[in-house]
């Protein structure tokens, strides 16, 4: 195997790459990168088991075709330091991997490349295509409420559901839903739900940078794959049964109040201050068109607030823990936003007053 | 940790093809458990079995009742990297399986399978979960995902909480007869009679035989017997044996010793046992403790741990010199 390739060129697809094969590996072979190199395309892969990420860059003079398997930090901190702007020659020669730039020479180890362990092709028949961009919003608009390390470990990851052809993403760690709907149609779909796990949306999420370029995605049974020209991602997935989020959505919800969104996020920001460290309740007294917010803590000290809503009809008083409604006011745009209430002991729904593709349910507090 | 080197196939070791063909059984009636756990004496090949077990399960077309070592799955398993088995063992300062590493285990059960087949989960040794871990497995062992096995191995079933011991269906593996474990030896060491005295050596233990064999060490082990008998026939002095001991790490002096007094206390008559054997228990019990607190991080001097244990020992060959010698006040310094 024998390549050359700009310093700069090798260097993006490789950090990318490296971000998911982990620091502490009991399997040696898993702390290296897959190199492979066919015609002028060189494939950069590293797997931590669960998620798998194949990075494709051309070179710039190809040598002979190959495959072998590099430690991946060492490779990283090698490029990185290497001056910008110059050209590297990688070669193997028997079981020995050399980096040339300049007048630096590495010698870096190798283990064979048919003991990587990677995905393999053809993992399902479910493909779709979206803009990065629009598939960044549906992470990011939902994957604040995935629960972290639950007993109900179908909760550590998100739902991707496509139901008449619409494509939906759930996160819910019991106490809050997220929800959020892609607008286009997927015609031709069939009705399928899979859980992407939590490490596997994060990783994902820092992938999609190029807003409109556009990624394919392919549902399989036990996989989840992500390709663009640039890169390919693969997770797997929770093997189990998302509970059903359309029973959780407040039906009878109809008290409306309607609320600048940053007014009510600073108001919310401010009273948290002083709400109980651990269970961050802070209490909404619903009266016309005004929303009051206190906070106090076990130390008797006092937050309140009085924001300018829209609402008509009768008082209320309910309890929440402020950083679910921070989290979900952290996430919306747009200027107002609309919460829709029934009584204390019922969740609320959360959405932007119009056109919203989001919805998000917070269960309340007994304080 | 014995996954390196592994052969192209793992087979199970010829005392142990009972087991086998009974799991081979279950599996085909699909009635294979999720959770097996294996126990028995050290040094039988417990482990062996596991790494076969565990191969077998993962391989795409496993044949002649074991996996098959071409396809893509054993080709991984061999290397150690199969996406789809999970390897625990201890770590850390403490040589314990900490709660993290079966956190790590019930998210990798709950994942689905990269080849789409089965998942295998090995413990070896189980019995080094430290309580929070314990618990943390159970309700994964209960319950696992679909396709998914669990296979716990361990030296001391006693050591491992009830509620494990109660969800798993229980394999133990006996110390294997004489002669099936010299026949398999014997291609190894080549003449009946070294294997013979290996095997004595090894207290039966086939493996550890093997082990001695292999690293040369066995003359060296057999000169500290002989000293230590010896020394319990008071014929060799204390400072002799506790600096021939002291060569070795502690736990394996403790493992030395502990060989010799079990082999001398089966030999012992009732009258003999009536005598000096309940002082020999009671060696034999802090013993134990002393091996409990070095595995658990304890740093005793391992001067002093040997010669607490051997100076209540002197001249008390059961049944010698009147037989009742024992030095009974000085079991000091316990650890």
């Amino acid at each position: 195997m024998k390549f050359s390739i700009s310093r700069d060129a090798l260097l993006k697809p490789l950090n990318l790459v490296a971000g998911v094969v982990e620091r502490r590996q009991t399997l040696p072979v898993l702390s290296n990168v897959m190199l492979v190199l066919e015609g002028s395309q060189l494939s950069l892969t590293g797997t931590d088991l669960e998620v798998e990420l194949v990075g494709r860059v051309p070179v710039d003079e190809a040598g002979i075709d190959g495959e072998v398997t590099v430690p991946a930090r060492k490779l990283v901190d090698i490029c990185k330091s290497l001056p910008e702007g110059s050209d590297i020659a990688f070669s193997v020669e028997e079981s020995k991997a050399t980096v040339r730039s300049g007048r630096s020479r590495f010698t870096l180890s190798t283990l064979p490349a048919r003991e990587f362990p990677s995905v393999e092709e053809g993992i399902g028949t479910q493909q779709f295509s979206l803009k990065q961009g629009q598939l960044k919003r549906l992470i990011d608009r939902t994957s604040f409420a995935m629960a972290q390390q639950d007993v109900r470990y179908y909760l550590n990851g998100m739902l991707l559901e496509i139901r008449q052809e619409q494509l939906r993403v759930v996160a819910t760690d019991g106490h809050r839903l997220a929800m959020c709907t892609f607008p286009e149609a997927l015609s031709g779909q069939q009705d399928t739900q899979v859980i992407l796990p939590r490490k596997g949306v994060l990783e994902l999420a820092r992938l999609l940078l190029a807003e409109n370029e556009e990624i394919g995605i392919t549902l399989g049974s036990n996989h989840l794959r992500a390709t663009t020209g640039e890169f390919t991602f693969t997770s797997k997935l929770v093997d189990g049964k998302f509970p059903d989020y359309e029973r959780v959505l407040p039906r009878s919800a109809e008290k409306v109040v309607v609320g600048a969104r940053l007014d009510l996020r600073q108001a919310f920001t401010r009273t948290a201050i002083l709400s109980n460290e651990k269970y961050r309740g802070v209490r909404l007294k619903l009266s016309e068109d005004s929303l009051d917010i206190v906070a106090n803590n076990p130390e008797q000290e006092t937050a309140e607030e009085q924001v300018p809503v829209e609402y008509r009809g009768d008082g209320l008083e309910i309890g929440f823990n402020v950083s679910y409604l921070l989290d979900v006011l952290g996430v919306l745009s747009g200027e107002t936003v609309k919460l829709s209430l029934s009584d204390p002991n019922s969740s609320a729904l959360l959405e932007e007053a119009e056109d919203g593709d989001s919805l998000y349910v917070v269960m309340p507090m007994r304080l | 940790m014995s996954l390196e080197n592994l052969p192209a196939i793992s087979v199970p070791l010829p005392w142990q093809a009972e087991a086998w063909s009974r799991w081979q059984a279950q599996l085909a009636a699909d009635q294979l458990p999720h959770a097996l756990l294996v126990s028995g004496p050290e040094g039988v090949g417990k482990q062996r079995l596991a790494v076969a077990l565990s191969r077998w399960l993962l391989c795409h077309a496993p044949r002649n009742a074991a996996n098959c070592g071409e396809c893509p799955a054993c080709r991984h398993s061999r290397a150690g990297s199969h996406g789809d088995w999970l390897w625990v063992g201890p770590s850390g300062k403490g040589q314990v399986i900490r709660v993290d590493q079966i956190r790590e285990v019930i998210a990798f059960a709950w994942r689905t399978a990269g080849f789409g087949r089965r998942k295998v989960i090995t413990l070896v040794p189980a019995d080094r979960m430290n309580t929070a871990a314990a618990n943390a497995l159970l309700k994964c062992l209960e319950e696992p995902a679909e396709d998914t096995f669990l296979i716990l191995v361990t030296d001391r079933l006693h050591a491992l909480p009830a509620t494990v011991r109660s969800r798993c269906q229980r394999l133990s593996l006996p110390l294997p007869e004489a002669g099936q474990a010299l026949d398999w030896l014997d291609p190894l060491t080549g003449q009946r009679e070294r294997s013979q005295a290996l095997l004595d050596l090894a207290a039966g233990r086939p493996l550890r035989a093997e082990a001695l064999f292999r690293s040369d060490a066995a003359e060296a082990l057999g000169a500290r017997r002989t000293l230590l008998a010896d020394y319990l026939q008071g014929r060799a002095r204390l400072p002799q044996v506790a600096a021939a001991l002291g060569e070795r790490p502690l736990l394996e002096a403790l493992d030395e010793i502990e060989a010799l007094l079990l082999s001398q206390l089966r030999g012992a008559s009732r009258e003999q046992l009536r005598g000096g054997g309940r002082d020999w228990l009671r060696v034999l019990d802090e013993l134990a403790a002393l091996r409990r607190s070095a595995v658990a991080g304890a740093n005793p001097n391992p001067q002093l741990a040997l010669e607490s244990l051997l100076v209540p020992l002197e001249r008390s060959f059961l049944g010698g010199e009147g037989g009742a010698t024992m030095k009974r006040s000085s079991i000091g310094g316990s650890p």
